[in-house]
C-alpha cells in the first residue's frame, strides 16, 4: 500500500511538470496608409500649373542680413568725474556744481555713425558720493533723446567717504531712444555726450570739498541693437563658401535623370541706402559617385554692382540684380542632372565698393535687408532610367521562439500610382555589421500611370498595383540579428507603347496612395 | 487515464472536499467510530470545447486544426466551460461532545476539515473561440461578436469546525476562508468588424474586468457553512434516506480593494500614416488605454462563494438489497452553471466491493455517464469515481480514502 501511494505521488509530481500549450492563429491588420501628392515631394517649393503641366519653383535664400548684422554697437562704458581743483570750505547746503559736457568716442572701426535708433538695449548708471552728507546727482546724456526729451536721471545718494564712497546704481531700458553721435559740435561721428550736475544736501549742514573728493558717474551700455542708422557704413565685405547638402540625392545609387528645360536664377537684393558689389566665384556639386560638375557661365566670376535702395522707412524700395542661368548660357542641365548631393558655392557681397561716396549719408531702416537668393524652375517632365534610390533604416524586432512568436507572414502593399514612373522595390535585411542575410523582392512592380487610361471623373491616369513581400521561417528565425533594412527602389519612366524610358510629364494633381497591411501566422504559446 | 490521475494528484498538495460527489451513501455501521477522510475531486466539462484542447492547457501540447475543428463543430451560440477542483481532509471524532442525555448535543460528535477549492467558469460566444484559436483572418468582411461573454474564477482555502449527529449523520460546519485567487469579467457588448479589404478595424465594446490584488497567498477572508441534513422515509417497507446538502455557502471580503477595468466605447483603427510614423507618434500603452477609453479603478465588495446545494436520494449501505437506485439534483451558486440532475444504480458485488453507474445532465455540459467503485478493507475504504466518462468535452475523477477508528 505504501509503495502504491509513493508511486502515485511520483506520477503526480511528473504530471505537474507542464509542457507549453501552443496553437497557431492567422492575424491580419492594416499597418500604414497615406497619400503622397506633389506637395509632399516638394514641400519647400511652389508648384505652378500651366496647361495641366507642373513646374516646381524652388527658391532658397543663401544670405539674408539686416542692420543688426551690419552695425554692431559694442558694449561701451563712459565715466564722468567731478573733482574740485581747490578746497572749498563751508559750502552752504543746496549748493550746485555743474560739470561740463564730456564727449566719449565709441569704437566702430571704419563705420562712422551720425545717428542711430535703439530698438533693444540697456544702460547701467552708477554714481559715487564721497561726501559726508547726502548729495543730489543729475545725470544727463545730451543727444540721447526719446520723443525729443533728453536722457536724464536724478539720484539722491546718501553720505559716504573718500575712502568708501556711497554707490548707487540702476539699470535702465534704452529701447526707442534716438542717439545723436555727432558730438557737441554736430560735425563729429561715433561720439556719446554726458553731463553731470551735483547739489549738496539742501537740508544738510555746510560742507567742505577738496580735490580728494571724486564725484563720479558711470554709464555702461550693453546689448545695444539698432533698427535705424545713418552715417558711413564702411566697405565691409561679406563672403562665404556656402555648403549645402541635399541628402536625398545621396540615396541615388545608379541610373540617370533627364531634366529638360530647367533654369536657375541667383538674385542679390539690396534694401540699404548703400551701393553694393556682388560676385559669385563658383557653384559646383558632387554626386554620390564622386563626380563633380561646376556651373559654367559668363555670369560666374565677374563683379556686378547694385545701386542704393531708394525711399525711407515705409517707402523704402530695394534694388536688385538677377543672374540668370539656362541651357543657352550655361551647362545648367548637366549641372542639375549630376544629382549632386553636396553643393558648394562661393560668393561675396561688399558695401560701399567705392568708399564714402554718400558723404556719410548711408542709411538703413528696420526693413532694410541684403539678400542673396537662388531660385530654380524645374518642369516636372522627368526621364528616369534605372534611377535607383537606396536608403537604410535601423530595425529592432525581437521575438523569442519559446514565447508567442510569428512563424511566417506576408506584408502586402496596395498602391494607386498617378505618377508616370514605375518602381521595383527590393528589401535587404542586414546584420549590425552590414552583412545582407536576406533579400525580399516584391512580387511585382508599382506600375506607371502611363499603363492606365484617363479616369473621366478626375481626368487622371491612375494605375493600381499589388505587391507582396513574403516573410518565411528563415527570415523570422534571424529576426534577432537583423538590425538594418535597406529599402531599394528602382525608378523608370517607361513609354507605355515601347517600354523605353523617356522624359514623362507629371500630371497636375498627381499622387501616390498606398495601404500597407500584414498577415501573420503566429504561434501562441502559453 | 494518466491525465486524470495527475489532475487529482496535482491537488493532493493543497486541497480536499466532503462527500458530495458519487457515491452518495448513507452508512450507519460506523456510528460510534471516528474517521479520517481524504477526498479530492477534479472535474471540468464543456458543452463544446473538446477535452483534448483542455488537456493541452493542463498538460501542454500543440492544439492542431483537427482538434479545433472538432470543437468548432460542437460550438453553439452560447458555450460553457467549467472547472471544479477541490480537495478536503476531514476528521470526525470518535467521542461525543457530552455524555449528558439531557444535553442537546448528546450523541453528537465534532468534526474538523480543511481544504482548497478552485471553481472557474466561462460563458462565451462561438466567435470568441474562433478568434482566440484561429485568429482574425477568417473574420475579414465579417463581424466577430463576443457579446455576452463572461468568466468567473475563484480559489480559496478553508478550515472548518462542526458538529454531527451520530444517529442521523446530520451535520453543521462553520468554515473560515482565505481567498487565494479571484477574477471576474463580463462583456455585455463586444464586436470587432474588419472589412474585407483589411483597411479598417472597428471595435464596439462595453465590459468590465476585476481581480483581487495582493502578492501573498491570502487576498481576503470570509466565512461559510456546510449543512448536511438527512431525511428518513419508508417506501414499500424499504427505508430510504434523502440528503439535503448545502456546501460552501458564504462570502469572502478581499483585504484590499480589487482592481477594476471597465470601458464602454468604440474605436476605429485604420493603421498609421506617415507623419505618425516619422514623428514616432505610435500609440504607447498609456495612449492606447486612453484611446480605448479604458477606465481603471478599484472596488470593494463581498464575494459570494460558488458553493452548491444538492438534494439527493442516498444509497443505504445497510440495506439488504444488492441493487439500489440513487438520484438527485445539484446547483452551484454561479450564473454560468445550469442545474445538474443525476441518477444511477448502485450494486454491492461482494462484501468488500460495491460499484455503480450513473447518468447526469446539466452543469457545464450535456449528458454524461459516470461510474464508481468502493473497496472496503478492514478499517479502510477507498473509493474511485467519475461523473464524466466517455465524454469528448470533459473529464472527472473523484478519489476518496477513508480510515475509520
Amino acid at each position: 500500500m505504501k509503495k502504491t501511494l509513493f508511486l502515485c505521488f511520483l506520477i503526480g509530481l511528473v504530471s505537474c511538470k507542464k509542457e507549453e500549450t501552443s496553437w497557431n492563429v492567422d492575424l491580419e491588420a492594416p499597418l500604414l496608409h497615406d497619400t503622397l501628392s506633389l506637395k509632399n515631394w516638394v514641400n519647400d517649393s511652389t508648384l505652378t500649373e500651366t496647361n495641366g503641366e507642373i513646374e516646381v519653383d524652388l527658391t532658397r535664400t543663401l544670405l539674408d542680413i539686416g542692420l543688426s548684422e551690419l552695425i554692431k554697437i559694442p558694449d561701451t562704458s563712459v565715466v564722468q568725474l567731478f573733482s574740485p581743483i581747490l578746497t572749498l570750505s563751508n559750502i552752504p547746503p543746496g549748493t550746485t556744481f555743474v560739470n561740463e559736457i564730456e564727449e566719449h568716442a565709441v569704437d566702430l572701426d571704419d563705420v562712422q555713425l551720425k545717428s542711430i535708433r535703439v530698438f533693444d538695449g540697456r544702460v547701467k548708471v552708477k554714481v559715487y558720493n564721497p561726501l559726508g552728507t547726502k548729495v543730489l546727482f543729475k545725470v544727463q546724456m545730451p543727444g540721447v533723446t526719446q520723443n525729443g526729451v533728453m536722457f536724464e536721471q536724478n539720484y539722491s545718494v546718501d553720505a559716504g567717504s573718500v575712502a568708501n564712497p556711497t554707490v548707487q546704481e540702476e539699470w535702465l531700458e534704452l529701447s526707442n531712444y534716438q542717439i545723436d553721435l555727432r558730438g557737441v559740435s554736430g560735425l563729429e561721428y561715433n561720439i556719446l555726450q554726458t553731463k553731470l550736475t551735483l547739489t549738496t544736501d539742501p537740508n544738510g549742514v555746510p560742507v567742505s570739498i577738496s580735490s580728494a573728493y571724486d564725484f563720479k558717474f558711470e554709464a555702461s551700455l550693453s546689448d545695444v541693437k539698432v533698427d535705424y542708422a545713418k552715417g558711413y557704413f564702411g566697405s565691409k565685405v561679406f563672403s562665404d563658401n556656402a555648403n549645402f547638402n541635399i541628402d536625398f540625392l545621396n540615396k541615388m545609387t545608379e541610373g540617370t535623370l533627364d531634366l529638360p528645360g530647367t533654369s536657375l536664377q541667383i538674385t542679390v537684393e539690396n534694401g540699404i541706402k548703400v551701393p553694393v558689389r556682388g560676385q559669385i566665384h563658383y557653384l559646383k556639386n558632387t554626386n554620390q559617385l564622386g563626380n563633380t560638375v561646376s556651373l559654367t557661365s559668363p555670369e560666374i566670376g565677374p563683379s556686378f554692382y547694385i545701386s542704393s535702395a531708394v525711399g525711407a522707412w515705409t517707402s523704402l524700395q530695394s534694388n536688385s540684380q538677377e543672374l540668370s542661368f539656362d541651357p543657352t548660357n550655361s551647362n545648367l542641365e548637366a549641372f542639375l542632372e549630376n544629382l549632386g548631393a553636396t553643393n558648394e558655392t562661393s560668393y561675396e557681397v561688399q558695401l560701399n565698393p567705392w568708399g564714402n561716396t554718400s558723404a556719410g549719408n548711408d542709411e538703413a531702416f528696420p526693413n532694410s535687408r541684403i539678400k542673396v537668393k537662388a531660385s530654380a524652375q524645374l518642369p516636372l517632365k522627368l526621364g528616369l532610367d534605372g534611377l535607383t534610390l537606396r536608403d537604410t533604416f535601423d530595425i529592432n524586432f525581437k521575438q523569442n521562439e519559446a514565447q508567442t512568436h510569428v512563424e511566417s507572414g506576408m506584408i502586402y502593399i496596395d498602391v494607386t500610382n498617378a505618377f508616370p514612373f514605375s518602381c521595383d522595390p527590393v528589401l535587404y535585411l542586414m546584420t549590425e555589421d552590414g552583412q545582407i542575410l536576406h533579400t525580399l523582392i516584391g512580387s511585382s512592380q508599382i506600375s506607371s500611370c502611363e499603363m492606365a487610361v484617363i479616369d473621366p471623373i478626375d481626368g487622371l491616369k491612375k494605375q493600381p498595383s499589388h505587391i507582396e513581400f513574403l516573410l518565411g521561417k528563415e527570415q523570422l528565425a534571424d529576426l534577432a540579428i537583423l538590425k538594418k533594412i535597406i529599402v531599394e527602389a528602382r525608378f523608370d519612366s517607361p513609354n507605355a507603347s515601347t517600354g523605353i524610358s523617356e522624359p514623362m510629364q507629371v500630371q497636375a494633381k498627381a499622387f501616390l496612395s498606398f495601404k500597407l497591411r500584414m498577415k501573420l501566422n503566429t504561434k501562441v504559446i502559453l | 487515464m494518466r491525465n486524470l490521475f495527475s489532475l487529482v494528484f496535482l491537488f493532493y498538495g493543497f486541497t480536499v472536499f466532503g462527500q458530495n460527489m458519487l457515491p452518495l451513501i448513507q452508512d450507519t455501521t460506523g456510528q460510534h467510530s471516528g474517521f479520517f477522510a481524504l477526498t479530492s475531486n477534479g472535474d471540468y466539462s464543456s458543452n463544446s470545447i473538446g477535452k483534448n484542447i483542455v488537456q493541452s492547457f493542463f498538460y501542454g501540447g500543440f492544439i492542431d486544426q483537427d482538434m479545433k475543428n472538432s470543437s468548432i463543430e460542437r460550438l453553439q451560440n452560447i458555450n460553457q466551460f467549467g472547472l471544479d477542483m477541490n480537495a478536503e481532509l476531514s476528521f470526525r471524532s470518535k467521542g461525543d461532545l457530552t455524555k449528558k442525555e439531557s444535553s442537546p448535543f448528546y450523541n453528537h460528535g465534532y468534526s474538523i476539515q480543511a481544504g482548497y477549492h478552485q471553481f472557474s467558469s466561462i460563458i462565451f460566444s462561438r466567435d470568441v473561440f474562433r478568434y482566440t484559436f484561429e485568429g482574425n483572418s477568417l473574420f475579414l468582411g465579417d463581424t466577430a461578436d463576443f457579446s455576452g461573454t463572461r468568466f468567473h474564477s475563484m480559489g480559496y482555502s478553508k478550515i472548518g469546525f462542526g458538529i454531527f449527529n451520530r444517529s442521523t449523520n446530520n451535520s453543521l460546519t462553520l468554515n473560515v476562508l482565505s481567498l487565494n485567487q479571484f477574477a471576474t469579467g463580463a462583456m455585455s457588448t463586444a464586436t470587432i468588424y474588419q472589412d474585407s479589404q483589411n483597411d479598417t478595424i472597428n471595435l464596439d465594446y462595453a465590459g468590465e474586468f476585476s481581480f483581487a490584488q495582493g502578492s501573498g497567498f491570502s487576498k481576503g477572508f470570509g466565512l461559510s457553512f456546510d449543512i448536511d441534513y438527512r431525511i428518513q422515509t419508508n417506501e414499500n417497507d424499504h427505508a430510504m434516506t434523502f440528503q439535503l446538502l448545502a456546501k460552501n455557502i458564504g462570502f469572502i471580503l478581499p483585504t484590499q480593494p480589487m482592481s477594476r477595468y471597465s470601458s464602454d466605447s468604440s474605436f476605429q483603427y485604420t493603421g498609421f500614416n506617415l507623419n505618425q510614423l516619422v514623428q514616432q507618434n505610435i500609440l504607447s500603452t498609456i495612449q492606447l488605454a486612453d484611446t480605448l477609453a479604458l477606465e481603471k479603478g478599484t472596488e470593494k465588495r463581498a464575494l459570494l462563494l460558488p458553493g452548491f446545494i444538492q438534494f439527493s436520494k442516498l444509497v443505504d449501505m445497510q440495506a439488504t438489497q444488492r441493487v439500489q437506485s440513487f438520484y438527485g439534483a445539484r446547483l452551484f451558486l454561479s450564473t454560468n452553471y445550469i442545474p445538474y440532475f443525476f441518477a444511477g444504480v448502485h450494486g454491492r458485488v461482494t462484501k468488500h466491493w460495491s460499484t455503480g453507474v450513473s447518468a447526469s445532465y446539466g452543469g457545464f455540459s450535456h449528458l454524461k455517464w459516470g461510474m464508481y467503485s468502493s473497496f472496503q478493507f478492514s478499517n479502510w475504504n477507498i473509493g474511485v469515481a467519475s461523473e464524466n466518462l466517455f465524454s469528448k468535452t470533459g473529464e472527472s475523477i473523484i478519489l476518496q480514502v477513508k480510515c475509520a477508528f
